[in-house]
């Protein structure tokens, strides 16, 4: 084996990585060669001081809070935020189940009223304009007659009020039902 | 609950945070040691576990297709001292202030003054070689870090950096011929 061979092959050889008989033929070729084992030397010294040369041992303390440092920035931020967008979301639902009421709210007060003036007793007739309907109330008539104010709406008057509560209720949406066609004029 | 590290991941990436603290408390020291070689500076040591290890936890998912998290965490904490590693050439070093670290360090740092020299603690040869290993491109710095410092094997190194075991025997071919020159010179002095 060359000197060119030995260097090639020294950190191998210092690794454990020659095969057996390789290893056997480097060794007695260190034995009897001067200059191959000054290289192998210095390679072994480099590696004894770099495998020597280990990292400091900050201790338990600074690795358990480490830990804790970690387990903040992760774990516990990541609980933090689901919970925070839980929160958010469960906002907003209420917000929009407010509203909702809200429009319910003021769509049972449209009925109401609605009901309320199709169905008074005042004394002038009350007439109802309603897409050129021209509704007028028998309650009123008959209260124009001195009749009594507890009278009984007619089937006819109790279609125009249905009528009435659903226009107002529905606006646009009524002639899609098909049931509603022989309440239309 | 099983120990095992393939069995730990499984459960971690299934969002089991216990297994996650865990695997924390196995590798965070050897993080560390690696973070330090590379950066030389607690602080900077510091940041890559602390950094790694948020990584990693955002990574849960992809830990479900990794056959070997060792590799992959080591790959993270690599890949982060090489990019921490550029930044402090640009901008500075950084350098510890011993009245601020945990008390070992402070300890360590205390003896790497006053031990006395023998053939192979030679102080000022260490930090010569010190000096000369940080002078060298980060690839070549990782590859004798991770080889002769750290213990690990060309494979294993070839998985960490993901690049062929050929390229590892070369980087660390260079590395070791530059360390060399400068440990001859130093002994020729003598
Ligand atoms: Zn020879």
């Amino acid at each position: 084996m060359t000197h060119r061979h030995i260097t090639d092959v020294i950190d191998d050889y210092i690794d454990e990585e020659l095969d057996i008989s390789t290893a056997e033929e480097v060794r007695r070729h260190l034995e009897q060669c001067r200059t191959c084992r000054a290289e192998y030397e210095l390679a072994l010294r480099l590696r004894n001081i770099l495998s020597g040369n280990s990292a400091p041992d900050p201790g338990e303390d600074y690795f358990n809070e480490v830990s804790a440092l970690i387990s903040a920035k992760t774990v516990e931020t990541y609980q933090t935020e689901t919970a925070v967008t839980n929160l958010e979301q469960q906002r907003r639902n209420n917000k929009r189940a407010f509203y909702r009421s809200l429009v319910s709210v003021a769509a049972s007060l449209v009925i109401f009223f609605t009901a309320l003036i199709f169905g008074s007793t005042q004394n002038k007739p009350v007439t109802v304009n309603v897409l050129s309907y021209q509704g007028t109330s028998r309650v009123a008539a008959a209260t124009e007659n001195d009749d009594n104010d507890n009278v009984i709406l007619t089937p006819a008057e109790q279609r125009n009020l249905i009528k009435g509560i659903i226009l107002l209720g529905s606006p646009g949406h009524f002639e899609q039902c098909g049931i509603l066609s022989d309440l239309l004029p | 609950m099983q120990d095992s590290i393939p069995e730990l991941v499984k459960a971690f990436s299934d969002g089991d945070n216990l297994a996650f603290a865990i695997l924390v408390k196995r590798y965070q020291r050897k993080i560390y040691a690696l973070a330090y070689q590379m950066l030389g500076n607690h602080l900077d040591a510091d940041e890559v576990v602390q950094e790694t290890f948020v990584r990693i936890y955002h990574k849960r998912q992809e830990l479900k297709h990794v056959s070997n998290f060792s590799s992959f965490l080591i790959r993270v904490a690599a890949n982060y001292s090489i990019d921490l590693l550029r930044k402090r050439k640009i901008h500075g070093e950084l350098t510890d202030d011993p009245s601020s670290l945990p008390g070992n360090i402070q300890i360590y740092m205390s003896r790497r003054v006053r031990t006395p020299s023998d053939l192979y603690e030679d102080k000022t040869v260490m930090e010569e070689i010190r000096r000369a290993l940080d002078q060298l491109p980060p690839r070549q710095k990782i590859t004798a870090v991770l080889h002769d410092i750290e213990g690990f094997s060309k494979t294993e190194i070839a998985a960490i950096l993901e690049c062929p075991e050929a390229t590892v025997r070369s980087n660390l071919h260079i590395a070791r011929a530059k360390l060399k020159k400068i440990l001859k010179n130093r002994l020729s002095k003598e």
